[in-house]
């Protein structure tokens, strides 16, 4: 079975390159997690809904490879409720489905997709 | 000979052809009278302030504040108002004579200042004692004054090396207010009336015995119906003491310190100068000496009142051509009154008048409000019944310290004045209807009475709400409607923009919960509603969540949540519930259900520095640490290269640890005895304490080991906002603890206990909550204060700003701590027993437990992969991250070439 959770519409997925990285169940729901892909650091996350994100562990505000450590949570937005993260740092928070921090436009975070194929789950980054 | 006649150089700072006004004095009315030309416009006109004082402006009815609390600023209004190019502040120029035939005003140092219009705003002076000894004497007139007698109370304290005796003389207003401001610095505050009951001049027999009662409740003795005699004196090493006041019947009062606070006189001498240079003429055209000329015979310059005083009209001006007189050396209608309100009306009158205006002033408006140590009194309109015909309604407690009265027209109808002792309450809702009839029957508002709440009414728009300022209901509706008088012209719908927008409230403050009513009133009519949510997953307050989540029995964040929020929750709202659910079970923070609340720190056990590493702090209770212990925190920093630095709070703060090394960190402190520090939780982070009396010769208390048992006691209790605690043991404070939020301080006789003080970006000092407390009691308040505390203080909020932001402040934390009034007291202490009982070390926890570490590993896919982004420099003998963290393109990270230290 393979479940899409996020993707983002402008990458083409031939241009990404997955990654195998754990088991689903590894992360536990509401804490990020690092995870280390041939140097890259990617932050993951996984909500007690069930949805599944990932993105760039490096803090877009500070440089700071951090971003598994913020505090997860959701916010309304005019689109309708989205999935965030905080930076543990300076606290701006991010949008994961598209990386956009609410409150600074100026600031974005790179959000990768993330399947679960089978027993494991998968990163997508572009090459 | 005329004044004029000296050829000094004139200081003329208006261009020609501009109207020159020049105001003498710089206090209160002077600022608003400069405040009001300003805001009229000054084209064409040039404004010259001339002060003897160093200050601008300040505002003298908050006075008491700078008593205890020295930096506080007191600057009225926005200083902007002085950098106008058409006003012009002079600063340490005392006006000592006038010369009215080329209308000119002379300073002490000899220059001259030209006017077209002059405004005598010279204030008063503090009365003094005609006794001996009275040149040992502090007045309250002045910031110098208060600056003064603070740091002799400081300075008298540390050279007696025990409580001060400060002795008031004077029990009206100000003396109260001096009493318990002295009381507060810690001296045992004495007051001496010469009067039947104290603040004779507001309160009546009935009000000024209750009055009494309650002060003397607040531990402030009171000494009355005797006036004192001589200050008394002695010498010590060379230097005169003040030593006691005797009084007119032989008794003698003991006092380290005396205040006198008997009045205050106009400072008039402008006017009785020129005066006496016309009577001198007239003297000496008649021929006879100027003490055997009759006054009748001669015509002042300024006709003055009896006691002082120059006199005005209604439109405020003096006899004399082009000079008015505003503020307390106005005398209207024989009467010189001291308060900032009718200055204040006066100021605007004349700003007005010279605008071409035919404002008149109608009387003094003498209401007062004030609350001294806890005690609310207030007393407005026709407080003594003096209106023919005039009723009073009277309700009278002398056991419970009450009295409330309400005076009302033959009618019963119609407002005429009131005195409130005790309870307070129905005075802010009366005083905007003086003079109007009253919406229900007098004995309504007789809140004590029982007779039940004062019916809520709509003030009329035209009723004065402010009376400082002058702001009327109808002029704040504007505001909260939008009437596009502020920036942007949007409606005002805060308290503080509506402050600042009307200048309601900003003086006096005594109208602030009238406002702060108006204001909902009004929200609530436009349909807006007053919200206190936290965030948008929550509808509550922090302190509304923490009842409803203590009612409710609720343990985890998803019973939270699925009863009281939506959502998923957010950086906000879950470190809030984190916290009440820590401080209601006292649970580990990284269990299941709690870890993924935690914020930055929590979540580590560990605070989190710029480059993502963390610091790493053990606990030192007290700051006693063995050299043995000393000896493993330098091997932990040695081995794992971490950059050490001593804390602010007596510890020893080590830098640079990795996510992953925690645990390895930890375990090696924790076998050598270490527990968590919690420097990374709002909870106590430490207890500062002085060496005592083990060790120092001065000492009285020993400061250490009651430091060490309060850390060991309150460790690991989560509240809104992180806090800190301080032992001295005595009076010279070494511990700094007024600077903490739970302060204690050696005494003779035991501890006091100051509360709501910390350092940071809004230093607060504590104030007094007990005095001379035995172990035993200041361990019961101390654990009622902190509950009562953690249970209702927003989130963030520290003590100090939630002790302002209760209606009450200290006043209602003494009453709630001290003296049980809600009941509460067993209680909360309750609570901390089990909080003491439950508490765990959280490193020993997480150590023991395989499922708790797994929260340090660096990687999901590589635990012991460390993040190879970091990179050090050396500097010092120890290392610290290189510059900025390094940006630039994220794939692949790799260790920068800089790096000259890599791990």
């Amino acid at each position: 079975m393979t479940i899409l959770v996020a993707e983002r519409s402008e990458t083409d997925a031939s241009e990404l390159r997955w990654h195998d990285v754990c088991r689903p169940e590894d992360l536990e729901p509401g804490w990020g997690e690092a995870a280390w892909l041939d140097g890259l650091q990617v932050a993951l996350y996984r909500f007690p809904d069930g949805s599944f994100y990932a993105a760039e562990q490096r803090c877009p505000a500070t440089g700071a490879h951090v971003m598994a450590r913020g505090i997860m949570g959701s916010r309304t937005t005019a689109e309708g409720a989205v999935h965030t993260v905080a930076s543990p740092l300076h606290k701006q928070v991010f949008r994961l489905d598209d990386g956009r921090c609410l409150g600074d436009d100026s600031l974005s975070l790179r959000v990768f997709p993330v399947q679960v194929r089978g027993e494991r789950l998968w990163v997508g980054v572009p090459r | 000979m005329s004044a004029a006649t000296d050829s000094t150089a004139t200081s003329s700072p208006a261009p020609a052809g501009v109207r020159r006004i020049v105001v003498v004095g710089g206090g209160p009315a002077a600022h608003r009278f400069t405040e009001a030309m300003a805001a009229r416009g000054l084209e064409g006109m040039h404004v010259t302030v001339l002060t003897e004082e160093t200050h601008v402006p300040y505002d003298r009815v908050a006075l008491s504040k700078a008593l205890t609390q020295m930096d506080v600023d007191l600057t009225l209004g926005d200083p902007a108002l002085w950098q106008d190019p058409a006003v012009e502040l002079v600063t340490g120029a005392r006006a000592v004579d006038l010369d009215l035939s080329v209308r000119e005003v002379l300073t002490a140092d000899g220059r001259r200042f030209g006017y077209d219009e002059l405004v005598l705003a010279t204030g008063s002076n503090a009365a003094t004692l005609p006794i001996p000894g009275n040149e040992h004497t502090h007045v309250y007139r002045y910031l110098e004054d208060v600056w003064g007698i603070n740091s002799e109370v400081a300075r008298l304290t540390e050279k007696l090396g025990r409580t001060i005796n400060a002795v008031t003389i004077g029990g009206g207003l100000l003396g109260l207010e001096a009493a318990a401001g002295v009381q507060a610095l810690g001296a045992r505050p004495v007051v001496i009336d010469g009067g039947k009951w104290l603040m004779g001049t507001q309160l009546d027999e009935g009000a000024g015995q209750a009055m009494g009662r309650l002060i003397a409740g607040k531990g402030l003795e009171v000494h009355g119906g005797v006036f004192p005699s001589a200050v008394l004196t002695g010498q010590v090493e060379g230097e005169t003491v003040v030593t006691g006041v005797e009084m007119a019947d032989g008794r003698v009062i003991p006092a380290d310190l005396v205040i006198v606070s008997i009045g205050v006189r106009p400072r008039d001498e402008l006017a009785r100068t020129l005066n006496g240079r016309a009577k001198a003429a007239a003297a000496e055209a008649a021929g006879v000496p100027v003490e055997e000329l009759d006054d009748a015979d001669y015509t002042p310059v300024f006709r003055m009142g009896v006691r002082g005083g120059i006199v005005i009209d209604e439109s405020c001006a003096t006899d004399v051509e082009h000079v008015w007189a505003v503020g307390e050396v106005a005398n209207f209608a024989g009467m010189c009154v001291g308060l900032v309100a009718p200055a204040n009306t006066m100021a605007e009158i004349v700003a007005d008048r010279l605008h071409g205006g035919d404002a008149t002033f109608a009387g003094f408006d003498t209401a007062t409000k004030l609350k001294l140590s806890g005690v609310d009194v207030a007393s407005f309109g026709d407080a003594f019944a003096k209106t023919e015909g005039a009723l009073e309604v009277v309700y009278a407690d002398p056991a419970r310290g009450v009295y409330q009265k309400v005076v009302v027209t033959d009618d019963a109808k119609t407002l005429l004045g009131g005195i409130f002792v005790g309870d307070a309450a129905p005075y802010t809702s009366l005083r905007p209807l003086l003079g109007r009839e009253l919406p229900a029957e007098p004995g309504a508002y007789l809140s004590a009475a029982g007779g039940g709440e004062a019916p809520e009414t709509e003030l009329p728009d035209d009723a004065v709400l402010c009376s400082c300022n002058n702001v009327t209901a109808g002029r704040i509706r504007d505001a909260v409607g939008g009437c596009g008088t502020c920036d942007g012209q949007n409606p005002v719908q805060e308290l503080a923009g509506l402050k600042t927008c009307t200048r309601a409230g900003t003086q006096c403050g005594s109208c602030v919960p009238m406002l702060k009513k108006l204001l909902e009133q009004e929200l609530t009519k436009s349909g807006i509603e007053v919200s206190k949510a936290m965030c948008e997953h929550f509808d509550f307050s922090r302190a509304e969540l923490f009842e409803a989540v203590r009612l409710a029995g609720l343990a985890s964040y998803e019973a939270v949540m699925e009863r009281f929020g939506r959502g998923l929750g957010c950086d906000i709202c879950k470190p809030a519930i984190a916290s009440i659910l820590a401080s209601q079970h006292s649970a580990y923070p990284l269990d299941a259900g709690l870890g993924t609340l935690q914020d930055t720190n929590d979540r580590a056990l560990a605070n989190m520095q710029k480059d993502g590493t963390y610091s790493v702090v053990p606990r030192i209770p007290g700051g006693e640490i063995t050299p043995e212990k000393l000896g493993v925190i330098a091997r932990v920093a040695q081995k794992y290269g971490l950059y050490t630095k001593i804390t602010g709070a007596l510890r020893i703060d080590m830098f640079g640890a990795r996510l992953e090394q925690l645990p390895d960190i930890w375990k090696e402190l924790v076998e050598a005895g270490f527990e968590s520090g919690q420097a990374y939780g709002k909870a106590l982070r430490n207890v500062k304490s002085c060496v005592g009396s083990t060790w120092c010769r001065y000492g009285v208390q020993d400061s250490v080991a009651m430091a060490i048992q309060m850390e060991l006691r309150y460790r690991g209790l989560r509240a809104p906002h992180k806090f800190k605690m301080g032992v001295s043991g005595c009076a010279r404070e070494c511990a700094e603890a007024r600077g903490k939020d739970v302060g204690v301080i050696a005494t003779a006789d035991g501890w006091n206990l100051y509360v709501g003080g910390n350092g940071g970006a809004n230093p607060a000092h504590a104030k007094l909550l007990a005095q001379d407390l035995d172990d035993t009691t200041l361990i019961k308040y101390v654990d009622r204060y902190l509950m009562y505390y953690i249970r209702t203080a927003d989130r963030l909020q520290r003590t100090a700003h939630w002790m302002d932001d209760l209606d009450g402040g200290i006043d209602h934390v003494r009453s709630v701590v001290v003296e049980d009034s809600l009941g509460l007291g067993e209680e909360l202490e309750a609570a901390m027993a089990r909080h003491v009982e439950n508490y765990q070390d959280e490193w020993a926890a997480t150590l023991n437990d395989p499922e708790r570490l797994r929260r340090f590993r660096s990687f999901v896919n590589a635990p012991d992969q460390k993040d190879e982004s970091l990179a050090y420099i050396e500097e010092r003998g120890m290392r610290r991250p290189a510059g900025p963290v390094p940006l630039g393109a994220a794939i692949p990270v790799g260790a920068p070439a800089t790096a000259l230290v890599e791990e």
